[in-house]
């Protein structure tokens, strides 16, 4: 391992002349201008900052810039080195808890203040977890495991298949629930990607994470975490699901059906949404409560496998006014093999883009059919262009949300790539992905006064 | 940018950001400085507006406000210092004519410490008018509880004595003829001695305030709870009965030099309530707790919540450093206006107008407009510093609605008098006319009737006064001025200049006599 960099986020100039001052982060300095002198401890800097600022936490528990030039001079007057790491919680394992494996794919999962120093000290092991969210100890044993360390809109593929396979494994080796931490932007694409994957299921499977991190106030960290782990511990839920905020206060969470889930929101806590229907159940104060009874339950076999064939090479595309079809022969050129549309309406595209659509399947891309509307079935009898999209082979898939058909034909595509296999598998629910109607109440947009 | 924790509901988010914009400054205040610690940029929460039981209502108008702090250093040593030096800022924010205006738009928060106490803060402070009495009254009670400390240790208390042992005396009270401590639903009621604190939660530690009154203030601030008994008031007021009390006593073992306090409340709210009762009572061996309190209007304060550190600050993690260019700073410096007291002085001895106007010209950020009107047209400027300042207050008094009145229309009233067009006497009821809005200056000198009178007019009006009055004339003589002055007077107001009046009305009264007629 490289040494320990003493002076993270300091390049240039600015290293340079902390280097001569002999100082490191944390140090006490002191910091000499031509007009006026600072104390304060030296603090981290962003990588992002210039190299002529130096940043300085005051007494007065602020934190400033200070200017430097070659005339600025530095001097170290102690070292307040900040405790990177929460005091740690020894847990002994209860054989009366439930076990509950957390996996961990990036970010933090919770984390807790340094307020002296204004570090943000992440919680990840089961010791550090527990001593920043106490709760976590009268739910269930917990078993840690950080699979990942990427931001959420870096997942692949390839990363579904790692931890579909992680899954499969804690499951087997006994866990009673299993939670994966992540972060919400994708959340759902792999909520999507673990459905399709995990054969078998006996367990709950949860995804969480938080919307608002978990250094400020209004964080969801807690709760979300709080909550996953009472679905994980105690639901008779044998699915993957997603476990986050229902409101945008702290009341309950919704649990959502890993296939039916999307996040709807670029900021509020309760982002998402099961589109075209209802959530499976909600949590609140510890207790679940189950609002639908066509889930898989739990059992105790421990036969789960991972069916991980997949194909990466499909895009994702939303149709527009004004859409060309160069885009498509580029598609067709470059040798994937699936397209989804985000179709307009019932499912329609611009008539400049079917000649290459019809080449595409013709050249054996699978090419299928959702809805940018996300709610509603495309319904692609109805009119001309739907009827001719059918007929020259797109793929109708009824109600299923267009990330959850582009997981879907990745995953389908894994394992054949015969057009009426493949035409079968889109068209039929394999995760409840596509459900058979919609129920009056599973259309909700919050819309001035009204419901 | 720092993020400053308010977990107490009034910003929603949880956090206030925070930016320091200024370090070791000073104002100059009687003869010394005063160091100005901090200058921070920093946004309003929201307004608390009532509270109900453990419900809080805040109104958000005031929510995410853009507003500056500014830190004294300790330096301030007598509660008339302490006004003089909040006047100067205020009158230097004023200067600047970039603050908002009005109540509550600048607040003050005082921290007090005298030897041996601690630093208390005073939040939500209004009025200028009430930091000295603020001030010296939170200086008697730190005192107060300095000696109640001193008492506490005379009579040999230990900090382990103040135990949460609470009783539950339900029971004693169940047939209670006292209405306040009548109970509904779960309510218990719930008692803890105090020991060694006989008589001195009856001591006052304020003006008007005793010590029980503090305990019962924490009480509400922390649990809700409206408020509790203790046994240095008089119970009977409250229909205990002396049996009741007696077991009580006895219930609690409680010594001569021994205190109680009740509530009634949900066995938890109550439990938690003597919790803090306890806690503050241990406190007291200390002396003075560092708090936070909310000012009165009486110049006392009540407990708001324990006192801050700066340690609830910590990065704003959503903003990337602003990095300030140095040239920019050298072009604002170049622009900000002159010290308002450098102005004031200036003011004062170029215009001919006393310090009290000038500062008053200032405060009242009318400083611009009057040296623009007196630069620009022949006018008194005295008169001018009057009209801005008693004219307009006058009016406003009377309902006025003065906020109406512009710029251009004070030059227009000045310019038409410089001409001539009016008389200094027409302004008052010119600027009420004027502040109704109509279309311009013209319009409402005719509404008024106000038509400028010329020399000749007025010379004609004079001869006629002068010719009816003759008698009286040849009978006074010069004497005759004031009354003729008065009839002539009446006929003109406001149309022409008095002095020019009285000019023209003496060298006509000196021809008569002079001529006989």
């Amino acid at each position: 391992m490289a040494p320990k960099d003493k002076l993270p986020g300091y390049r240039g100039f600015a290293k340079r002349k902390l280097e001569e001052a002999k100082v490191k982060v944390w140090s006490v300095v002191r910091v000499v201008n031509p007009d006026t002198t600072y104390e304060g401890i030296l603090l981290p800097r962003s990588e992002l900052g210039d190299d002529r600022h130096v940043v300085l936490k005051l007494k007065t528990g602020y934190n400033i810039g200070v200017r430097i030039s070659e005339e600025t001079i530095i001097e170290e007057l102690g070292y307040s080195p900040s405790h990177y790491a929460l005091p740690e919680r020894d847990v002994s394992f209860d054989p009366k808890k439930p076990t509950v494996a957390l996996i961990g794919t990036g970010g933090t999962v919770a984390s807790r203040l340094d307020y002296r120093t204004g570090a943000v000290i992440p919680a990840f092991t089961p010791q550090e977890l527990f001593s920043a969210v106490p709760e976590l100890e009268d739910i269930c044993n917990l078993k840690t495991l950080s699979l990942l360390e990427i931001f959420s809109e870096d997942m692949q593929p390839e990363y579904w298949v790692k931890i579909a396979e992680a899954v499969a494994k804690e499951i087997n080796e006994g866990a009673d629930g299993i939670i994966v931490a992540h972060g919400t932007d994708t959340m759902h694409f792999t909520s999507a990607a673990l459905s399709f994957m995990l054969k078998n299921l006996s367990v709950p499977v949860v995804l969480v994470g938080s919307q608002r991190s978990s250094d400020r106030p209004s964080s969801d960290a807690a709760i979300n975490l709080i909550s996953s782990a009472t679905v994980a511990a105690r639901s008779d839920i044998a699915e993957v699901v997603v476990c986050m905020h229902g409101s945008s206060s702290d009341e309950y969470n919704l649990i959502h059906r890993g296939t039916r889930v999307r996040k709807m929101h670029t900021s509020r806590r309760d982002t998402f949404k099961t589109i075209g229907d209802i959530p499976l159940g909600m949590v609140a104060d510890g207790k679940i409560k189950m609002f639908r009874n066509d889930y898989r339950r739990r059992s105790n076999q421990r036969i789960v496998t991972a069916d991980t064939k997949i194909d990466p090479k499909v895009v994702l595309l939303y149709t527009y006014p004004g859409m060309q079809a160069d885009l498509i022969e580029h598609i067709i050129d470059t040798g994937y093999h699936g397209i989804v549309l985000a179709g307009t309406g019932l499912g329609h595209c611009p008539k400049t883009i079917l000649p290459s659509l019809e080449r595409a399947i013709e050249e054996g891309i699978a090419v299928a059919m959702t809805s940018q509307c996300l709610y509603g079935f495309v319904g692609m009898n109805v009119y001309e262009r739907g009827r001719d999209l059918l007929k020259i082979g797109v793929i109708p898939c009824g109600n299923m949300l267009p990330e959850v058909a582009y997981v879907k034909l990745i995953y389908v595509l894994g394992h054949t790539r015969d057009h009426e296999e493949v035409k079968k598998l889109m068209t039929h629910s394999i995760s409840g992905e596509i459900t058979d109607r919609e129920p009056y109440n599973g259309y909700l947009i919050l819309q001035g006064e009204l419901n | 940018m720092c993020r400053k924790n308010y977990l107490d509901g009034s910003v929603p988010c949880g956090f206030q950001r925070t930016l320091v914009i200024g370090l070791n400054g000073r104002i100059p205040v009687n003869g010394k400085e005063v160091g100005i610690e901090t200058i921070c940029i920093e946004e309003d929460a929201a307004r608390k507006v009532k509270e109900e039981g453990k419900t809080v209502y805040y109104r958000l108008d005031r929510l995410g406000i853009p507003l500056v702090e500014i830190v004294t250093s300790p330096d301030i040593e007598t509660p008339e210092e302490l006004l003089e030096t909040a006047f100067r800022i205020g009158l230097l924010l004023r200067s600047t004519g970039k603050v908002k205006r009005g109540i509550g738009t600048i607040r003050q928060d005082i921290n007090v410490s005298i030897r041996g106490g601690a630093r208390v803060e005073i939040k939500g402070v209004q009025k200028l008018e009430w930091l000295p009495k603020l001030a010296r009254n939170e200086v008697i009670r730190q005192l107060s509880l300095l000696k109640i400390r001193d008492e506490l240790l005379h009579r040999g208390a230990k900090e382990d004595e103040y135990k949460l042992d609470v009783k539950d005396v339900t029971e004693i009270f169940r047939e209670t003829r006292s209405k306040i401590l009548k109970r509904k639903g779960n309510e218990r009621i719930l008692a803890v001695r105090l020991p060694k604190f006989s008589g001195l939660l009856g001591m006052e530690v304020q003006p008007g305030r005793r010590f029980g009154k503090e305990l019962a203030d924490k009480v509400r601030a922390i649990t809700g709870i409206a408020g509790i008994i203790h046994s240095d008031e008089n119970l009977e007021k409250y229909g205990v009965s002396p049996q009741e009390a007696d077991a009580l006593r006895l219930a609690l073992e409680l010594d001569d030099n021994d205190a109680f306090v009740l509530v009634k409340a949900p066995e938890e709210m109550g439990k938690k309530a003597l919790e803090v009762v306890v806690k503050r009572a241990r406190l007291s061996l200390k002396g003075v707790p560092n708090e936070t309190r909310r000012a009165l209007e009486n110049g006392n304060s009540e407990f708001l919540r324990e006192l801050h550190g700066g340690a609830r600050l910590y990065p704003d993690t959503d903003t990337p450093p602003i990095i300030i260019n140095p040239e920019w700073k050298r072009r604002v410096a170049s622009q900000l206006p002159e010290y308002p007291w450098v102005l004031k002085e200036k003011l004062a001895k170029k215009y001919g107008i006393s310090s009290e106007f000038a500062e008053e010209l200032i405060l009242e950020e009318k400083a611009e407009i009057f040296k623009e009107i007196v630069e620009s047209y022949r006018v008194d400027s005295v008169l001018v510093a009057s009209t801005l300042l008693q004219t307009v207050r006058g009016l406003e008094r009377e309902g006025v609605p003065v906020e109406n009145l512009t710029r251009e229309d004070f030059n227009g009233v000045f310019k038409y008098l410089s001409e001539g067009k009016i008389a200094k006497e027409a302004i008052p009821q010119l600027l009420a006319k004027l502040a109704e809005k109509p279309s311009n200056l013209d319009d409402a000198l005719n509404a008024l009737g106000i038509k400028p009178l010329s020399k000749e007019e007025l010379e004609e009006i004079i001869s006629k006064v002068v010719e009816s009055n003759m008698s009286l004339i040849i009978s006074k003589g010069e004497r005759a001025f004031s009354p003729l002055m008065g009839a002539v007077m009446k006929q003109v107001r406001g149309k022409i200049d008095g002095k020019t009046v009285a000019e023209l009305l003496k060298a006509k009264i000196s021809e008569v006599i002079k001529h006989g007629s």
